[in-house]
C-alpha cells in the first residue's frame, strides 16, 4: 500500500515539475525562435514583397526579362517558404493565414474553381490585394500564384496583352499583394512576441516540429510515390507545376537539421534525431529531377529510402523533441478516435 | 491494449492527490471528468472545474477513452479506448475505484458507453471479434457491474452511443469500420464500409430503423453523437477516403427530419481536414460545437441561423463539453483546458493545465 501511494506522489510530483519553468528549455526555446523561427519569416516577407514589386513591373511593362524576374522571385518566396512553413504556431495559425498564404495538398480543385471564378467575375471591379484576402483560402497564396505562372508545367499562360492576359496578369498582381501582407503579418507577429516562454508555446513548437516529419513522409513523399510503380501520383507532389518538389523537401529537412542543432547542441549519447534527419537530407540532395519519375523508374528503390529515412527521423523526433524541450505533445490529431 | 485482470489491477491507483478542500469548493461550480496522459505516459482520469483546478485523479492501466456517469449515483464508467478489453467504474466523489470490468472473451471496446435512465444497467458499444458485427454489452451496476448480456448494435464498428430524452431508444453511432485486436486499429474493410445510425429499443433491444448516409458517403465514418433536450441528435464524422474528398463531415438526426447533413462552407470544411473528433451542444442547445484535432480547430454551428458562428484555431484540440449557455470547455493534446464563447468576439481562456496531454473526449460530471 505505501509503494502504491508513493508511486501514485511520484505522479503528480513530475506533473508539478514539468509545468514549472525551466531555464535550459527557455534558453533551447528562445534560440530556435531568434536563430530559424524569426530570421525565416522575415526572408518570407522580404521575398513576397520582391515578388509583388516583380508583378507590377510586369503588368505595368511586360517584357521577357521582367518574365524570367517573376518567375525567379516565385521560386525565392517559394524557398522561403519551405524554410518557414513548419512553424505553424504563433503568428501563422492566426486568421488562418498558414493555409490562406499556402493551400496545400489541394482538394476538389479548388484553386482551378477559384481562379476561374475570379477571371469570370461579371462585376469587372479591379482585384486588389484586400479583395483576395477576404476571398477563398485557395485564392489567396502560392498555388494560385503557381498556376497563373506556370499553368500545367508545360503550356504556360498569357500574362500580358490586352484582354485576358491583362486581367490574368493584373489577378496574379493582387494574389502576390495579399501573400506580401500575410507574410508580413506573419513576420511582424513573431518579432513583436512577447518574452514569456510559456510551456503552451514550446509543446506547439514540439508538436510542430514532430508534425513536420509526418507532414513529408506522408503528404510529400508517400503520397506521390504510393505503393507500387503502378500507384505513382506525379500530381499529388508539392509544387509539380513549377518543378519544385525535390527542392522543397530538402529545404524543409535542412530546417529540420538547423533546430536540431539547438535542440542538441550538446548531443547526448542516446540522441538520435540529428543523425536520423542528417541521413535524410543527404538522401533528399541525392535524387536529382523528379521524385514521381524516380518512383515510376528503375531506381524506384531510392525514393522508397528517402521515404524510410523521414519515417525514422520521425520516430526519433517524437521521442526526442519534446523531450528537448521539456514539454509533452498531443496525440489526438494523429490518433485521435 | 489487452490488459490482463492482475495488471489491471496493479495498474489502478486510487484517488491520487483528492483533495477534499478542493472537491467542497468546486461543487459549487460544474465540474468536468476526462482521460489524459502525463509526459512519461502514464495515464489517468481526472475531475477539474473550468479553469483546469483538479479535483481528483485516478491512474489507469492504459489510455482511456470516454467516460460516461451512471445516473442517481455518484459514479463514473471510464472506458479503455478501442480495442481495449477492460473498463473501471469510479467514484466522481473522490476517484475511488468502485469495480474494475473485462469485456469477456471474445469481444472488446469501442471506448463508448450509456447508463439506462435508472441507472441500473449499462450498455457498452463492442466488437464480436469472431465475425466483426458490432454488439451492445449489457452490464448490471446493481451487481458489481456483471455482465449480463448483448446484443446488435445494428452495424459495424459501433463507436459512440447516447440514451434519447424518451429514456427509452438508444442511438448508436456504427462508424462502419471492422477492427480486430490482432492488427490493432487498423482498419480491415475500408472498401466495404457501411455507417449507419441506429436507434434500438432499450427496454426490448429491437432496432427500430437505421439511417445510412448514402451511396456517395460510404467511407464517411459516423462516430460521435450530442443529444439535444428535444432529442435532435448531433453527429460527427471520420472521411476514410481520398484526401481529395471534402464530404460533410457533420449531421442532425431528428424524428420529423430524418438525417440533415449541415452545408457549411468548403473553405471552413478543409480546415476541419475530413476529421471531426467530438460534437457537443452548449446549455440550451443553440450552438454545437465540432472539434477537428487533425485540422486544429474548433467549428461552432449556430443552430437557429443554419450557419457557422466561429471557427477558432487551437492545437490538438479534441475534448468538448457544454460550460454556459453559448460556452464550451475544451480540451487539447498540448494547449491544455480552455473555455471557449460561441460569440467570435469573446476570446478564448488561457489555457490550463497543460501539463496534461488531454484525451479525446471531456464530459461535465455535475449538472450544476
Amino acid at each position: 500500500m505505501i509503494r502504491t501511494i508513493l508511486a501514485a506522489l511520484l505522479v503528480v510530483a513530475s506533473g508539478s515539475a514539468a509545468a514549472q519553468a525551466n531555464p535550459r528549455t527557455d534558453y533551447v526555446f528562445e534560440r530556435i525562435v531568434t536563430e530559424v523561427v524569426v530570421p525565416g519569416f522575415k526572408s518570407l516577407e522580404t521575398a513576397a514583397r520582391a515578388h509583388e514589386s516583380a508583378w507590377t513591373a510586369y503588368c505595368t511593362e511586360p517584357s521577357a526579362v521582367g518574365r524570367d524576374r517573376l518567375d525567379a522571385s516565385f521560386h525565392e518566396v517559394a524557398d522561403r517558404w519551405a524554410s518557414a512553413e513548419m512553424m505553424r504556431t504563433g503568428p501563422a495559425s492566426e486568421d488562418f493565414r498558414h493555409e490562406r498564404f499556402y493551400f496545400w495538398p489541394e482538394r476538389k480543385n479548388a484553386v482551378e474553381r477559384a481562379l476561374a471564378a475570379a477571371m469570370n467575375g461579371e462585376d469587372g471591379a479591379p482585384f486588389t490585394a484586400r479583395r483576395i484576402g477576404g476571398e477563398s483560402a485557395a485564392l489567396q497564396g502560392l498555388p494560385a500564384l503557381e498556376r497563373l505562372l506556370f499553368g500545367n508545367g508545360t503550356d504556360r499562360p498569357g500574362l500580358s496583352g490586352e484582354g485576358e492576359g491583362k486581367r490574368r496578369c493584373e489577378l496574379g498582381s493582387a494574389i502576390a499583394g495579399n501573400a506580401a501582407r500575410l507574410a508580413s503579418e506573419m513576420n511582424s507577429g513573431w518579432e513583436k512576441r512577447s518574452g514569456d516562454i510559456s510551456a503552451e508555446a514550446k509543446a506547439s513548437l514540439a508538436t510542430d516540429l514532430v508534425t513536420a516529419f509526418a507532414i513529408i513522409k506522408d503528404t510529400k513523399i508517400e503520397a506521390v510515390i504510393g505503393d507500387t510503380e503502378a500507384d505513382v501520383k506525379p500530381r499529388a507532389a508539392e509544387f509539380w507545376r513549377s518543378g519544385r518538389s525535390m527542392r522543397d523537401i530538402v529545404l524543409n529537412l535542412e530546417t529540420m537539421g538547423r533546430v536540431n542543432a539547438i535542440l542538441f547542441e550538446v548531443l547526448p549519447e542516446e540522441v538520435a534525431l540529428p543523425a536520423a534527419t542528417q541521413t535524410a537530407i543527404d538522401i533528399a540532395r541525392s535524387i536529382t529531377g523528379n521524385l514521381a519519375d524516380l518512383a515510376a523508374g528503375p531506381e524506384r528503390s531510392s525514393a522508397i529510402l528517402l521515404r524510410d529515412s523521414v519515417d525514422a527521423a520521425q520516430d526519433r523526433a517524437a521521442i526526442e523533441v519534446p523531450a528537448a524541450l521539456g514539454v509533452t505533445v498531443g496525440f489526438n490529431s494523429l490518433d485521435g478516435d | 491494449m489487452v490488459i490482463d485482470r492482475r495488471q489491471l489491477l496493479a495498474g489502478l491507483l486510487a484517488g491520487l492527490c483528492s483533495g477534499q478542500g478542493a472537491r467542497a469548493e468546486a461543487l459549487k461550480q460544474r465540474l468536468f471528468i476526462s482521460c489524459r496522459m502525463d509526459a512519461a505516459g502514464a495515464a489517468s482520469v481526472a475531475c477539474f472545474d473550468a479553469a483546469g483546478a483538479e479535483v481528483f485523479a485516478t491512474s489507469l492501466p492504459a489510455r482511456g477513452h470516454d467516460v460516461t456517469l451512471r445516473p442517481f449515483s455518484a459514479e463514473a464508467a471510464v472506458f479503455a479506448r478501442r480495442p481495449g478489453n477492460w473498463f473501471v467504474v469510479v467514484s466522481t466523489a473522490d476517484g475511488r475505484v468502485v469495480s474494475v470490468v473485462h469485456a469477456p472473451e471474445g469481444r472488446h471496446l469501442y471506448g463508448h458507453g450509456v447508463f439506462s435512465p435508472d441507472g441500473n444497467l449499462l450498455h457498452v458499444t463492442e466488437n464480436d471479434i469472431a465475425t466483426g458485427y458490432g454488439l451492445i454489452g449489457i452490464y448490471d451496476a446493481t451487481s458489481a457491474y456483471r455482465r449480463i448480456g448483448e446484443f446488435s448494435s445494428g452495424g459495424i464498428g459501433p463507436h459512440d452511443i447516447a440514451l434519447l430524452p424518451d429514456g427509452q431508444t438508444l442511438v448508436v453511432a456504427n462508424g462502419g469500420l471492422r477492427t480486430h485486436p490482432g492488427t490493432g486499429r487498423e482498419t480491415l474493410n475500408p472498401g466495404d464500409m457501411k455507417p449507419n445510425l441506429a436507434l434500438i429499443d432499450l427496454r426490448h433491444h429491437d432496432l427500430l430503423a437505421t439511417q445510412e448516409l448514402g451511396a456517395s458517403l460510404r467511407q464517411l465514418s459516423i462516430r460521435h453523437l450530442a443529444v439535444r433536450r428535444d432529442g435532435l441528435v448531433a453527429f460527427g464524422c471520420q472521411y476514410e477516403g481520398s484526401a481529395d474528398d471534402a464530404p460533410p463531415l457533420l449531421g442532425t438526426l431528428s424524428a420529423s427530419q430524418g438525417i440533415a447533413l449541415l452545408e457549411i462552407d468548403e473553405d471552413v470544411m478543409f480546415r476541419l481536414k475530413n476529421y471531426v473528433g467530438s460534437v457537443a451542444f452548449d446549455d440550451g442547445g443553440n450552438h454545437l460545437l465540432a472539434t477537428s484535432p487533425r485540422g486544429g480547430v474548433g467549428l461552432v454551428w449556430d443552430m437557429a441561423w443554419g450557419a457557422v458562428s466561429r471557427c477558432v484555431a487551437v492545437p490538438d484540440i479534441c475534448g468538448a463539453a457544454p460550460l454556459a449557455p453559448e460556452e464550451f470547455l475544451v480540451t487539447s493534446g498540448n494547449a491544455g483546458v480552455r473555455r471557449l464563447p460561441t460569440d467570435p468576439a469573446r476570446p478564448l481562456s488561457a489555457p490550463a493545465a497543460i501539463r496534461w496531454i488531454w484525451d479525446n473526449h471531456l464530459a461535465v460530471l455535475t449538472p450544476d
